[in-house]
């Protein structure tokens, strides 16, 4: 177990002792607990990438520009033409991202992959699962979307949850019996697994999801991005990472500001909820391109 | 003519069974590492003794426990934390035992006990002292304090005093040992917060309907785990690291 699988485990604790005092805490106030540290933590991980990516590949500015941005436009476009698929498309890029980071350590072959986006979906599906009021509540806020989840569509969540999960166990286990990683590695990861998925069963939605992104997701890449840069750069401390990682981080955060401020205002005819995805969907899909390059 | 009284186990209550597999399990191992101290090097001896103190400390407890579960049909919370309070000190106590050759000091072994005592007199007060029907700020307030104690004694054993102690030693037995030690109080002294929450009051109970009945079956199965596997990781630290003195 590493320190901050510890922290999770420990606030995990913490807030499961607590978590009765704020079960019935609506979406809006579980947004403001949680906004603080998505800002500060989740959103400054992804906030280098043109750094990452510039010491793998040389690239000018220009280029990696041209490419982030567009690759963010593209999907703003999707977003505004196929709503629904977008928001799927998003839902796998994510997945396969998470379980990325959560098994870096591994190498990115075939079952490696396969254990990504099982491992990433497992968590993905599980937190929609145990959240299905939420999630519909949340639907209600976008008026681009009207999904109807049936009853028997929520029986299939179920099993795929069940399924992705056991799979995702049977493939850490079988790379222990590979021997690409050892006992206390594969127990943890077990372990952990079956901690995020009792974190999204027991507490509210957000500050569930929270909880995993910025200590077990975040942090944990910020980490590895830190490792990195410190062995590729010359005298490199943490206030320098920290002054690399400000400036897009507070652009991103003015630029939010800024978009979220216009449709408040009614100026982006688009609802808050549809623009809050679609502002994350748009980021993760360049983001997570570069950190596939990043881990590979 | 001599009327014995009869203790009668129901067929479908396996509480009620894991209560006398429990004693007789906690009492057999006292008697063997009571015993396997004469095959041990003096430094191990005191090790020994800890191990089989703690399990039968516990047979003590679950005889009586026994008893009161058959006679009322509940949770025997005051026995079970009695004993608690006496055995989760005395695992701490193995801790300090393990890195004392690697410099461990006194100081050490009363942060562990202080942490400990503090994890189960809060747990005891938030359990056997709520309200009628269960009072959630009572609940969550001395949970959170019980829950504090745990995350110290966690820490200690993966990353803080302990593991560093245990990295220093110049013995692979210790290292390995002190490690699977760290993982039952990760993994099998879980149990104990969630039974907590189990209790009228606490989260799981009035969020999900647990009832503190239902995880009795698991404490008695924990507790057994707990304790004579603690013991038998201590033994065969005892074994391997005499054998490799006497070779």
């Amino acid at each position: 177990m590493n320190k901050l699988q510890f922290i999770f485990i420990s606030a995990f604790l913490i807030l499961l002792s607590t978590c009765i005092a704020f079960l019935d805490l609506d979406i809006t106030n579980q947004l403001k607990f949680s906004a603080l540290f998505i800002l500060l933590i989740g959103i400054p991980h992804g906030a280098i990438d043109h750094i990452l990516l510039r010491k793998e590949y040389k690239l000018k500015n220009s280029r990696f520009y041209s490419f982030y941005l567009g690759l963010i436009c593209i999907n703003i476009a999707l977003w505004f033409i196929f709503p629904l698929l977008s928001l799927i498309l998003f839902l796998i890029i994510s997945a396969y991202h998470f379980g990325q980071s959560q098994f870096s350590f591994i190498s990115s072959d075939l079952i490696g992959k396969v254990l990504f986006m099982l491992w990433g979906l497992s968590i993905i599906l599980g937190l929609i699962y145990y959240n299905l009021d939420d999630i519909i509540l949340l639907d209600k806020l976008i008026d681009e979307f009207n999904i109807s989840i049936s009853v028997s569509a929520s029986i299939v969540l179920k099993y795929m949850t069940i399924a992705t999960s056991f799979l995702s166990l049977a493939l850490i286990w079988y790379l222990f019996i590979r021997s690409k990683i050892d006992i206390e590695r594969a127990l943890i990861e077990s372990i952990l697994l079956g901690l995020i998925h009792f974190a999204f069963f027991t507490l509210p939605i957000i500050i569930g999801f929270t909880l995993y992104f910025v200590l077990l997701h975040s942090l944990k890449v910020m980490f590895d991005e830190y490792r990195f840069l410190s062995v590729n750069m010359r005298s490199f401390s943490i206030l320098k990472f920290i002054q690399m990682l400000a400036p897009f981080t507070l652009l991103s955060i003015a630029g939010c500001m800024i978009l979220f401020g216009l449709t408040l205002t009614g100026f982006l005819s688009i609802s808050l909820a549809f623009l809050f995805l679609m502002l994350i969907s748009a980021i993760t899909l360049p983001h997570s391109i570069v950190m596939e390059i990043f881990y590979r | 003519m001599i009327s014995l009284d009869v203790l009668a186990i129901p067929k479908d209550d396996p509480i009620a069974f894991t209560f006398f597999t429990g004693y007789m399990a906690m009492m057999a191992a006292s008697v063997f590492f009571f015993f396997e101290r004469g095959s041990v090097d003096g430094k191990w001896k005191l090790s020994l003794l800890v191990s089989g103190l703690i399990t039968f400390i516990a047979a003590v407890h679950y005889y009586y426990m026994r008893d009161y579960y058959l006679a009322t049909g509940e949770n025997p919370t005051a026995l079970r934390y009695i004993d608690w309070t006496l055995t989760v000190p005395l695992m701490c106590v193995e801790f300090y035992l393990l890195t004392k050759a690697a410099g461990a000091k006194i100081g050490l072994l009363w942060k562990l006990i202080f942490a400990s005592v503090l994890m189960l007199v809060a747990g005891y007060i938030g359990e056997a002292f709520n309200p009628e029907g269960g009072s959630t700020s009572h609940s969550v307030m001395w949970g959170v304090i019980s829950t504090i104690g745990y995350i110290y004694i966690l820490y200690t054993a993966w990353f803080g005093e302990v593991a560093n102690l245990s990295a220093g030693s110049n013995s692979e037995v210790v290292k390995k040992g002190v490690r699977t030690l760290a993982w039952f109080v990760l993994v099998g002294w879980a149990i104990y917060p969630i039974g907590y929450m189990c209790m009228p009051g606490g989260w799981l109970n009035t969020g999900l309907g647990w009832s503190s009945e239902t995880v009795d079956l698991f404490y008695n199965i924990a507790d057994a785990i707990n304790k004579i596997g603690f013991g038998l990781v201590v033994y065969s630290i005892a074994v391997a690291e005499t054998a490799k003195a006497r070779a």
